[in-house]
């Protein structure tokens, strides 16, 4: 800024409404004005800001200042990563689009091996790396690195401790994201804080609040849930919508637990319509056959309408055609009973509980055994095992039921059990977290992939950059080698081409990627 | 072997899109064969056609040929290449004889850069038509001069105008009415006054006050230019030249190459920076050199029409050994590279830079009392802290002065700096304005590190 103040007022008003006065400016830039001509103004003025344009930018010694000295004093004691390394994560950082899930796996080779990011690596790293995965990168800055990242808050981590005040002040979603993960964490404390805050929180936040309690629910929480079902269903007139699905929601909670006695008085109920044959094959021995399902014509008891809806907000009628009001009933409460007592009651026989679905008479079959998989959610990893086994080529939940298993009870199952459709492809590779699939897998799983090319909505499928991601996270690296030999599964010109290049290149980038993040290991 | 680095190579992409596929195609597989030698690089890829592309990169000069049919320069084909290379630090096969594709390529290229070290064989000639040369470049020159001469008068009567009703109205004025004007120096043959009156349409006239002063500044650099321009015949003739050049009378490069009077200097070249911009259809290349024996800094300007391609052998961050010629000037600073030899990635020598801000003060007083209309002076600046005081970064020297940063720098920048130096004192190329400064690059030793 070169003397504007001397210069500003005829500068903006003009030299017709406000000539300059000479006599402010300094007087070495007055002795050069001296020889213009001081009647023409506007070549005076123009003059006399071009000579203090110059004077202003040629003698302006730079301030001596005191300013926080900002260098970092401390020294690297770590082993910085080696060039291999360095240069595999400029690769990795390169990707585009980004795989963070192959930085992931990047973070936890260098970390196992104790080493920094070199200098040249930080603000690619940190600038690069998404917000979840931060804390893991925070482990490989170094003393450099954490002295940096302290200049960009979006490059440092969000504390993630728990705060209470988040529980005491914060908004209704916040309170209830402290909620579940301090039912995470420890779902007893979290049940006597929502114990405590019960009383005086609104019914909308009580409702909202009630599902944390699905994480870890355990019989440990039935006493407070029989506790407030209690004062809630008591004198109970009219009450508002949202108190009614508070309800709902509680019982759903209480039939969910293992042994509680709400479960068993319900599963009493259902038991009570299943029926043991008296014949001779049932003396010599066990089959599903023995047993058939009869559920009450009309409104009885326990399978009444009204009570259906008050306490678990079924709908009063069914309205499916050709599925009575209680078989309809029924689906809905096996989706929410736990399953141990219908386990329990083919005496632990998931072969034969499964059988005594299929072969019930009516039109509603497949949506019990369906409706029962969801339930099988709530069951040992055993159970689910076995159920899944015995359920391979029938319709169940299987994708949510597989993620409960440890990954080679998946893979054991998958390749073994079940057909490998593309859509169960694509769940297990989305939904699970990070697995190393085998080179048998992968290569089954490539295959169910390939096929779906021939599906009309394959643009789709492909252009899912997360599910390719994933899979390059996931797939073994010796399917790279693979990966363009499947063309040859593909009729068409088209598919060839697309396969090879929306695909098969992309997943050989990541493989390769892959292949050498594993290699550091052996570094 | 001279190969660039990942970053480098990054600096060559024309634009997004190439370097994307570029990176796509530094995938071995994608090759069916690629190998080296000290002087080229080359492969084939297989593209959408019949016949596999065949690139050449000559590792010397850096300079590319694809038989692709891409209009980009490089096309995806180089980049891809020089990035599998990176990539695999170097180690890619080696083949002594080239095929004959190559050499006939790499040695065609050789053999003009010899003949561009040779001074023309002078022929005989024919002094009539030198003559008649001469005299008709004489006439286009005066016809030129009375162009200009008329679009000054014009542009003087604006740009009084403009003062005489003060500066309070131009935020009314609108765009339309600098671009009048700047067409009008266009038509004038005044290309510089263009540009100059076309910054009057960069101000942001809604920001607070701030656009006030800088109006003010370009109505005082057009007062300057013209005055000079009007004054020409009382100046020497090196500053005469710069005046005309600064009003867009430039010499033609194939001139400059030729002329024998012209200052040339054969030095090991630091690329010390790039900067590229676009006016309208024209892209404009901005290379920074440091001359490292003869201490000289150079501005080699590159233009090319919108995608086209800029064929430079200036690879930002690496030192060419090269032959430059100056613009005449009487503080010659623009130049052309008249001769490559090759390109390093490590710098030659040690440099040394100025001592402090005070040092780094009197070097621009000294450059602008003898080039008022210089813009930004590139120095070389020792033991420069980065420091930072409310929202404004700054460089401080040790003595404890300190320039800021100018604030369009970008701020992704100032971090690599940050995590280059660790806030430590280190040897700084920078462009130094007057109450700024732009850095471009660390000095570390004898490497050079690209901001």
């Amino acid at each position: 800024m070169f003397h504007w103040e001397l210069l500003k007022k005829t500068a903006l008003l003009g030299t017709e409404r406000h000539p300059l006065p000479t006599e402010a400016l300094p007087a070495s830039i007055q002795e050069i004005l001296a020889k213009s001509n001081k009647n023409d103004t506007e070549g005076y003025f123009l003059k006399a800001a071009a000579v203090l344009y110059n004077y202003s930018r040629a003698g302006q010694n730079p301030t001596k200042i005191t300013l926080p000295n900002l260098a970092l004093e401390d020294t690297e004691t770590s082993n910085f990563c080696p060039p291999k390394t360095v240069a595999l994560w400029k690769k990795v950082l390169d990707l585009s689009p980004a795989n963070p899930y192959l930085l992931e796996l990047l973070l936890q080779k260098c970390h196992q091996k104790q080493w920094v990011l070199t200098d040249d690596l930080l603000v690619n790293a940190l600038s690069n790396t998404p917000k979840q995965l931060l804390p893991q990168l925070h482990l490989l800055l170094g003393v450099r690195g954490k002295w940096l990242a302290k200049f960009n808050e979006s490059w440092q981590i969000a504390d993630a401790s728990l705060s209470i005040t988040q529980w005491e002040e914060g908004k209704s979603t916040e309170r209830k994201a402290f909620l579940s993960e301090l039912r995470r964490q420890n779902p007893a404390e979290a049940l006597s804080l929502l114990a405590q805050a019960w009383p005086n929180e609104s019914a909308k936040d009580r409702k909202n609040l009630l599902s944390t309690l699905k994480i870890g629910l355990s019989a440990d929480d039935e006493p407070f849930l029989e506790q407030i079902h209690e004062e809630l269903t008591k004198n109970l007139t009219s009450p508002k919508p949202v108190t009614l699905e508070t309800i709902h929601h509680i019982n759903e909670l209480r039939l969910s637990i293992q042994g509680s006695r709400f479960g068993k008085v319900v599963a009493e109920q259902i038991t009570k319509c299943i029926t043991k044959k008296k014949g001779l094959f049932s003396a010599i021995g066990f089959s599903s056959a023995n047993y058939q399902l009869q559920l009450p014509e009309s409104e009885v008891d326990f399978w009444n309408g009204d009570e259906m809806n008050q306490c678990f907000g079924f709908d009063k009628l069914s309205s499916q055609k050709g599925v009575s009001d209680a078989e309809y009933w029924l689906q809905s409460l096996l989706r929410w009973l736990h399953p141990s007592h219908l386990i329990t009651f083919f005496e632990g026989n998931l072969s034969r509980l499964v059988e005594f679905f299929i072969n019930t008479q009516s039109k509603n079959t497949a949506a019990y055994l369906y409706a029962f998989s969801e339930a099988m959610a709530f069951a040992s990893p055993d159970e689910i095992n076995a159920f899944l086994k015995v359920t391979a080529h029938l319709e169940v939940q299987k994708t949510d039921l597989l993620q409960r298993l440890p990954w080679p009870d998946q893979e054991e199952l998958l390749l073994h059990h079940s057909q490998l459709s593309f859509a169960l492809v694509k769940a297990i590779t989305t939904e699970g977290p990070p697995q190393n699939w085998s080179s048998q897998f992968s290569k089954k799983a490539l295959s169910a992939l390939v096929k779906e090319l021939d599906g009309s909505n394959y643009y789709y499928v492909f252009s899912d950059r997360n599910f390719l991601n994933q899979l390059g996270r996931k797939l073994h690296v010796s399917s790279k080698d693979l990966l363009y030999s499947l063309q040859n599964e593909l009729s068409q010109d088209w598919q060839r081409n697309y396969w090879n290049t929306h695909v098969a290149d992309i997943l050989f980038k990541h493989l390769e990627i892959k292949e050498e993040i594993e290699q550091i290991t052996a570094l | 072997m001279n190969f660039l680095n990942e970053d480098q190579v990054n600096q060559l992409a024309p634009d997004a899109s190439s370097l994307k596929a570029g990176k796509d195609l530094a995938n071995e597989r994608k090759w069916l064969n690629y190998q080296s030698n000290e002087r080229v690089l080359w492969g084939e890829v297989q593209g959408s056609g019949k016949d596999p592309y065949r690139t050449q990169i000559d590792l010397q000069n850096t300079a590319f040929k694809c038989s692709c049919p891409s209009r980009k320069f490089p096309c995806k084909h180089g980049l891809g290449l020089l990035f599998l290379v990176a990539r695999r630090n170097g180690e890619i096969p080696q083949l002594t004889t080239e095929p004959s594709w190559v050499s006939e390529w790499i040695n065609k290229r050789s053999e003009k850069a010899e003949a561009k070290i040779q001074p023309p064989i002078s022929e005989e000639q024919d002094s009539e038509k030198t003559d008649k040369q001469a005299k008709d470049k004489e006439k286009r020159q005066n016809d030129r001069l009375l162009k200009v001469e008329a679009g000054i008068a014009e542009l003087d009567l604006w740009l009084r105008d403009m003062v005489r009703g003060g500066l309070l109205a131009l935020p009314e004025k609108g765009s339309a009415y600098f671009e009048k004007m700047a067409a009008r120096m266009v038509d004038a043959q005044a290309t510089g006054f263009a540009s100059l009156v076309k910054e009057f349409t960069k101000i942001n006239y809604y920001k607070g006050d701030s656009w006030q002063p800088q109006a003010l500044e370009i109505a005082a650099k057009i007062h300057l230019q013209i005055e000079a321009f009007r004054n020409l015949d009382q100046l020497p003739p090196l500053v005469q030249e710069e005046v005309k050049s600064r009003v867009g009378w430039n010499v033609q490069q194939k001139e400059l190459i030729e002329n024998k009077e012209a200052e040339t200097i054969d030095d090991e070249w630091v690329v010390i920076g790039r900067r590229s911009t676009q006016e309208e259809d024209i892209v404009l290349q901005r290379n920074w050199l440091y001359g490292c024996n003869s201490k000289r800094f150079a501005l080699v300007l590159n233009f090319a029409y919108k995608t086209a391609a800029i064929e430079t052998p200036l690879v930002p961050g690496n030192t060419s050994k090269a032959r430059l010629v100056f613009y005449p000037s009487h503080s010659p600073f623009r130049a052309l590279v008249k001769h490559h030899l090759e390109s390093k990635s490590f710098l030659p020598t040690s440099l040394e830079g100025l001592e402090s801000w005070h040092h780094s003060q009197l070097e621009y007083t000294r450059a602008i009392a003898q080039n008022p209309w210089a813009d930004d002076i590139p120095q070389l600046v020792e033991h420069l802290q980065i420091t930072k005081y409310q929202t404004h970064w700054y460089l401080q020297d040790t003595t404890g002065a300190v320039m800021r940063i100018h604030d369009s720098f970008e701020e992704a920048i100032i971090w690599k700096l940050l995590a280059f130096t660790a806030g430590q004192p280190t040897p700084l190329f920078l462009l130094r304005q007057s109450t700024s400064v732009w850095p471009l690059g660390i000095v570390q030793n004898f490497s050079y590190q690209l901001l």
